[in-house]
């Protein structure tokens, strides 16, 4: 188990190095030159060699990929073009607000999708099931944004039961948090909620149809031990699948629900990076989420060995 | 008095085309200590007879009949009051023993649950009790055993583990539905043994139901001969096996395998039953067996055939079968 746990994690490298590849070249793909957005209009020719030489945009590539390299290994994420700030100094002020939005929409989730789940599994047909079919259709035929826009507006202005803006971090206290983070967190949750409950209704329904349930009955265990005992438990693991491949769905859906109930997070950072070509952040943010993303999966694999005795690395 | 009496059960599946008759006006008893076979081909309605004692099968089900156990009405009575007969007082058995085990559960915890949930066993007691049940069923090492999990035990040994659970509770009746089909030989007799020993030691009664033929020789006090739903022969094992009246249990008994050709049966070529068991769909106003049946009469396929005691201890439900003078 601590073998293998090292070894996907030393498996986790060549696929970050590929991701630092991909996310340097983007420098050199994507439209727009750096230098010129930068400049501005009334930039001379000699400004734009002099900001291209200041970015090093007039190096050798590989030089400079080795040298950007060394340097994140280091810590150093390198210094904003645009705030002229040390990138991880504006990371480290946003990330707070993001990843409490998406623990926030991730507990939302979880909670909401597995229990609907094993009620629609319950049985099949029945009241909840027709409900989950109705709330799954609804939650991935809504983008984020719409549901970002109709949860504010049912809400926040015609109930005014929360505030659209005005987001305050955990360290402001839960109370603040809650108040300000639900509606976000919601219209980031719902869509992933639905993906849970589909997964969890199928691991469910295939696990109560098995012999050991039989078997479970048979020994007078009652409805609810045998769902939370004996099915849970065995259908946890592409419940978990769920939850781990979820991740990225977040990332991207912050950006945007960032934006509209205007939180201070990595998404509204992203966004500005992007408009300002200021690629050092860009390319920190990139690369920090799918560091997220990469650890994830490497939690999930390790917790199958925890739900599934037969699964030995 | 006998410790369950099966009183003209019919099991229903409802279907578009009608109500699926699985099991048709079924009757038998249960003495306790005895231990009576219910034989007959796949789709002949035996696995179904006992999972409707236990009550195991889905809501839409419907029965017909009565079964009484210990005074009561097993088809009567309420969800909550059925849980605290399963596992307690009717023990049971599964033919897989790979996939009718829990794969997340220990084998401990799994023989844990009923003791706990049926006679309040703190965890510390029911594992003792555990333990002491894994023992018993003579599983080597039981004091590591008891924290593996299904897969790491053989097939054989996880039958022992299905018996332990089922005798848990120390049941008053135990079901076992082909315990031995899923093993290999060699292991087949060991089971039959411990099935035999552990049913004596509790004076418990046993419904066992296989094809097999040999595991009803070497178990049974009686055999009751299904087919299509419906009881055809009945009666001691020595009695069926030897002097099987019915043509369908002939046929049975002709194609069992022997490598020895005793008991008066000729040791040749395996013979078999032409034709298949009849759809459940099928309306059969007369015997079941009668498409199948060389010595059928037209009479047989118009009228039910009546029960006819042929010996003592030995009755055959057929037309064509002489009663004893």
């Amino acid at each position: 188990m601590i073998g293998y746990a090292l070894r996907r994690t030393l498996l986790a490298i060549p696929v970050m190095g590929v991701v630092a590849v991909i996310v340097f070249s983007l420098l050199y793909f994507a439209p727009g030159d750096p230098a010129l957005v930068i400049a501005g209009d009334t930039a001379s020719a000699e400004d734009i060699a002099r900001i291209r030489h200041s970015l090093h945009l007039d190096q050798d590539p590989a030089v400079r990929f080795a040298s950007w390299v060394w340097q994140l290994l280091h810590g150093d994420f390198g210094t904003s073009i645009y705030s002229g700030e040390p990138v991880l100094h504006l990371i480290g002020q946003r990330a707070g607000a993001t990843v409490g939005l998406m623990l926030l929409a991730t507990l939302f989730a979880v909670t909401i999708g597995i229990t609907l789940g094993i009620l629609a599994a319950r049985r099949k047909g029945g009241a909840w099931d027709r409900l989950l079919a109705g709330y799954g259709t609804l939650g991935f035929s809504l983008p984020p944004f719409v549901m970002a826009y109709i949860l504010a507006f049912v809400f926040a202005s015609t109930l005014h039961w929360l505030p659209v803006q005005g987001f305050q971090p955990i360290s402001a206290g839960p109370g603040p948090f809650l108040r300000t983070a639900i509606l976000p967190a919601l219209s980031l949750g719902i869509v992933f909620s639905a993906l849970i409950a589909n997964v969890t209704r199928a691991a469910m329904i295939e696990a109560m149809g098995q012999d050991y349930v039989r078997t479970a009955i048979a020994k007078g265990v009652g409805e609810r031990t045998i769902l939370f005992r004996h099915a849970l438990k065995n259908a946890a693991i592409p419940i978990v699948t769920v939850i781990g491949s979820g991740v990225p769905v977040l990332i991207g859906g912050t950006v945007v629900v960032e934006g509209i109930f205007v939180v201070p997070g990595i998404g509204g950072l992203m966004v500005d990076a992007i408009l300002h070509r200021d690629y050092p952040v860009i390319q920190a943010v990139v690369l920090l989420s799918s560091l997220v993303y990469v650890l994830t999966n490497l939690i999930i694999d390790l917790s199958y060995t925890l739900l599934d005795p037969r699964i030995r690395y | 008095m006998a410790l369950i009496e099966v009183d003209a059960l019919s099991t229903l599946f409802p279907s578009g085309e009608g109500d699926l008759r699985a099991v048709d006006g079924l009757s038998f008893a249960v003495q306790p200590g005895e231990t009576v076979a219910i034989v007959g081909e796949s789709g002949s309605g035996k696995s179904v007879t006992v999972m409707s004692i236990m009550r195991l099968l889905g809501a839409a089900t419907r029965h017909e009949g009565a079964v009484r156990f210990e005074g009561r009405d097993l088809l009567a009575l309420s969800e909550a009051e059925m849980r605290k007969v399963r596992g307690n007082r009717i023990g049971m058995i599964f033919q897989e023993p790979m996939t009718a085990l829990n794969p997340v559960q220990t084998i401990g915890s799994q023989i844990a649950e009923s003791l706990r949930l049926h006679r309040g066993l703190s965890r510390r007691d029911s594992r003792a009790r555990a333990l002491e049940m894994l023992s018993l069923v003579g599983i080597p090492a039981p004091e590591r055993r008891i924290d593996e999990y299904p897969h790491q035990l053989s097939g054989g040994m996880r039958q022992r583990v299905m018996i332990a659970m089922a005798l848990a509770c120390d049941p008053a009746l135990l079901i076992a539905d082909e315990p031995t089909t899923a093993l290999d030989v060699t292991v087949q007799a060991q089971i039959l043994d411990l099935i035999r020993e552990q049913a004596r030691k509790l004076g418990a009664g046993v419904i066992l139901i296989t094809h097999d033929l040999g595991v009803v020789a070497e178990l049974a006090d009686r055999v009751i001969v299904v087919y299509a739903g419906r009881k055809v022969e009945e009666g001691t094992a020595a009695e069926i096996l030897d002097r099987p009246r019915h043509p369908y249990t002939r046929g049975l008994l002709e194609a069992t395998p022997r490598l020895r050709g005793g008991g008066g049966h000729r040791a040749g070529r395996m013979t078999e039953i032409p034709g298949n068991v009849p759809g459940l769909a099928e309306i059969l106003a007369g015997c079941a067996f009668e498409p199948r049946c060389a010595h059928a009469q037209p009479c047989c396929r118009i009228e039910r055939p009546p029960e006819v005691p042929v010996a003592q201890d030995h009755l055959v439900v057929c037309r064509r079968a002489e009663p004893v003078s």
